[in-house]
């Protein structure tokens, strides 16, 4: 029972530090990704696995992938809480008609883990942005 | 006659009306359901060019799509490219030739046009090009490769886009011997013209084409 | 059941050879480890996520090895599971659990219990997700809400005299709903099970019994919570509620607390080297196990477990 406690006390106060982590204001995710530049590092390493990856490559073949590099870029800087502005179309009309299936977008998932890993960027961290990220399987997948 | 994908099958209705001439045509895909968006062609024995629109016929591009997907107009119509949509287009197309449809790779564009994002408020960027020469053009964006839509631009008056229910309707039809041809962007090998005998009673059939339907799930 | 088991688990090592390539489906560990009923959850405790490698659209297998050890008590346990388009899990297990120091209780009374008997129990399982998604939810509150049923039939061999003489049964049926939810941005998992039953020590003591005192089934809460270190490696606590339907009907036999009952606790660390692959070892806590003829010797030990899954 005593053990039980410690171990209870210990995952709360781990819990309290990530709190206090996410709470130190909108940016501190944008820095940690290593800001623009860090940013446009991460998307092209992210775009090439995903371009390659015979689960989803299909998906990409019209696609020029600069400008989805681009595209993504500009809103994961703004996601995470950096100063860009995205202007491009919303999730729902830009994935509309692809009919992407759920263990696509897992594989994306997968490929984006993967980047990130590459770039040292950590567990805690790249769970915060995959936070952001999650919803938006809605639109991504959304069926009409 | 048949030909292994193209199956035609006729049904003759005998109607003593005043209102001979008309031709209906129900297109099928390769399950037998309708196909709507399947553009009919119809060239009689007196043919008839199109009546070129005095003003342009719009195109929009919105959500990611152009609306609608597939445009029918009459030889020499200016088609209008309008971007209701609040990020930037970059409309290309390719007229196509059945050498292209067939093969991997993308011809050159005919046109390009670069249209900016519509502003709220504002009206929207947009942009003319003049259809002048017969045939399909394959509409894409430069800028979102899963962007796809045609226009069909036709040299006969008797041309219509089939309906939700596969539905092509023509009215005052010559009768006499009649070229016909069926055309939709996915039926990749192309349909050889059909001759029919057009008589003075409403015509009525069915063309099945070699088209499986895009499976939408629910 | 006892029957069908082994066939059953045939086939799917057969579809598990064929899908060896099969690399796409869930995200690592969102499925959970084989709980030791058959259950997609934790160790101890089912929880909503649907089992299984599988994602929607898709079907998926996996199968488990576990064994538990503690003072005086040692259980296998084995399954497989069926994942269907992340909505419908099926499973099957079977517990083997060394039941040794029942024999003392021929000094009760002529139970005639056989030296080194071994209960055995089969679990049928079948779980629906009914709303939610533990894992891309994360910007709302909502679980991943699960029903399910555990359809227990226990064979006690010589220990039959005993169960008949408690009035206990030999099958029962445990219905559960689970909420389960990642704090994505926290790498925390939690998961809360209410379960309906009347399962003695899971039901390897039998179902139900003459209890006077109160009426056999009975709600019972679980809990579980995992934290992820890294994308492969979880640890965790689970804290699971169970009924004390015999200890009264030991008291009026005059075993005084002899037949009680305790919840089961845990802390655990699982693995998963793969996608294919997950390892769980755990330190469990499963309180007293018939106190009676252990000496009252609080039962605590190891738990060790291996899946596979596609």
């Amino acid at each position: 029972m005593k053990l039980l406690l410690i171990t209870l006390s210990l995952l709360l106060s781990s819990l309290a530090s990530a709190q206090a982590q996410s709470m130190a204001g909108t940016g501190s995710l944008y820095r940690a990704l290593g800001e623009n530049a860090g940013i446009t590092r991460l998307m092209d390493d992210f775009v090439n696995r995903v371009i390659r990856d015979e689960r989803i490559s299909g998906h990409f073949k019209k696609t020029k992938p600069q400008l989805l590099k681009d595209s993504l870029s500009a809103q994961i800087c703004q996601l995470s809480g950096g100063p860009c502005q995205y202007k491009g179309p919303d999730m729902k009309s830009a994935h509309a008609d692809m009919d992407i299936r759920k263990s696509e977008f897992n594989a994306l998932v997968e490929d984006l883990q993967a980047a990130m890993d590459t770039k040292g960027i950590s567990f805690a961290d790249q769970n915060r942005l995959l936070a952001i990220l999650a919803p938006m399987h809605r639109d991504v997948m959304a069926k009409d | 006659m048949k030909h292994p994908a193209f199956v035609f099958s006729v049904f003759y209705f005998f109607a003593f009306s005043a209102y001979a001439g008309t031709a209906d045509f129900k297109v099928l895909d390769k399950e037998g359901k309708p196909l709507p968006d399947a553009v009919v062609v119809l060239y009689p024995h007196t043919p008839s060019a199109p009546v070129v629109p005095k003003t342009p016929i719009v195109i929009q591009q919105e959500k990611m799509r152009f609306v609608p997907a597939i445009t029918v107009v009459p030889l020499g119509t200016r088609v209008r490219f309008t971007n209701m949509d609040t990020w930037d287009h970059h409309v290309r197309g390719t007229a196509e030739s059945v050498k292209s449809a067939m093969s991997a790779q993308s011809d050159e564009p005919n046109f390009g046009l670069r249209l900016s994002a519509k502003a709220e408020g504002k009206t929207p960027s947009s942009a003319d090009v003049l259809m002048d020469k017969a045939g399909t053009v394959l509409l894409g964006c430069h800028l979102h490769g899963s962007m796809r839509g045609h226009i069909f631009v036709t040299d006969s008056a008797w041309t219509a886009k089939t309906d939700a229910e596969g539905m092509a309707h023509f009215d005052q039809v010559p009768p006499g011997a009649t070229q016909m041809r069926v055309w939709h962007p996915e039926d990749l090998l192309g349909q050889a013209s059909q001759t029919l005998q057009i008589t003075e009673q409403v015509w009525r059939s069915t063309v099945q084409l070699n088209v499986v339907p895009r499976r939408r799930r629910i | 059941m006892k029957r069908i088991f082994p066939l059953a688990v045939l086939p799917g090592l057969l579809l598990a050879a064929g899908q060896a390539q099969a690399d796409t489906g869930k995200l690592l560990l969102t499925g959970g480890v084989s709980s030791i009923t058959g259950a997609a959850g934790g160790g101890l405790t089912p929880w909503a996520v649907i089992g299984t490698n599988a994602t929607e659209d898709e079907t998926g297998f996996s199968s488990y090895l576990t064994r538990v050890a503690t003072q005086d008590y040692s259980l296998n346990s084995y399954g497989a599971a069926i994942g269907l388009n992340d909505r419908v899990e099926l499973s099957l297990a079977r517990q083997d659990l060394d039941a040794s120091p029942t024999l003392a209780l021929n000094g009760v009374a002529a139970f005639g219990i056989t030296p080194g008997q071994h209960v055995q129990m089969d679990v049928l399982g079948a779980k629906l997700k009914l709303a939610g998604d533990a894992v891309l939810d994360s910007d709302s509150w909502m679980p991943q809400i699960a029903v399910g049923l555990e359809y227990k039939q226990v064979r006690p061999g010589s220990l039959q005299s005993v169960f008949d003489f408690l009035g206990v049964r030999n099958s029962g049926t445990d219905v559960y709903v689970s909420v389960t939810k990642l704090l994505l941005d926290k790498g925390l998992l939690l998961n809360a099970t209410l379960r309906s039953t009347n399962a003695n020590q899971n039901g390897l003591l039998g179902f139900g019994g003459n209890s006077p005192a109160n009426s056999s089934r009975s709600l019972q809460s679980e809990f579980s919570a995992a934290y992820l270190l890294r994308r492969n490696l979880a640890i965790g606590a689970e804290y699971r509620n169970k009924p004390n339907n015999l200890e009264a009907l030991g008291a009026s036999a005059g075993l005084a607390d002899g037949l009680h009952e305790d919840s089961w606790k845990d802390l655990f660390v699982a693995w998963a080297p793969n996608k294919n692959l997950s390892l769980t070892l755990a330190y469990v806590d499963l309180g007293q196990i018939l106190p009676g003829v252990t000496a009252g010797r609080k039962q605590t030990g190891y738990y060790l477990s291996g899946q596979v899954a596609f």
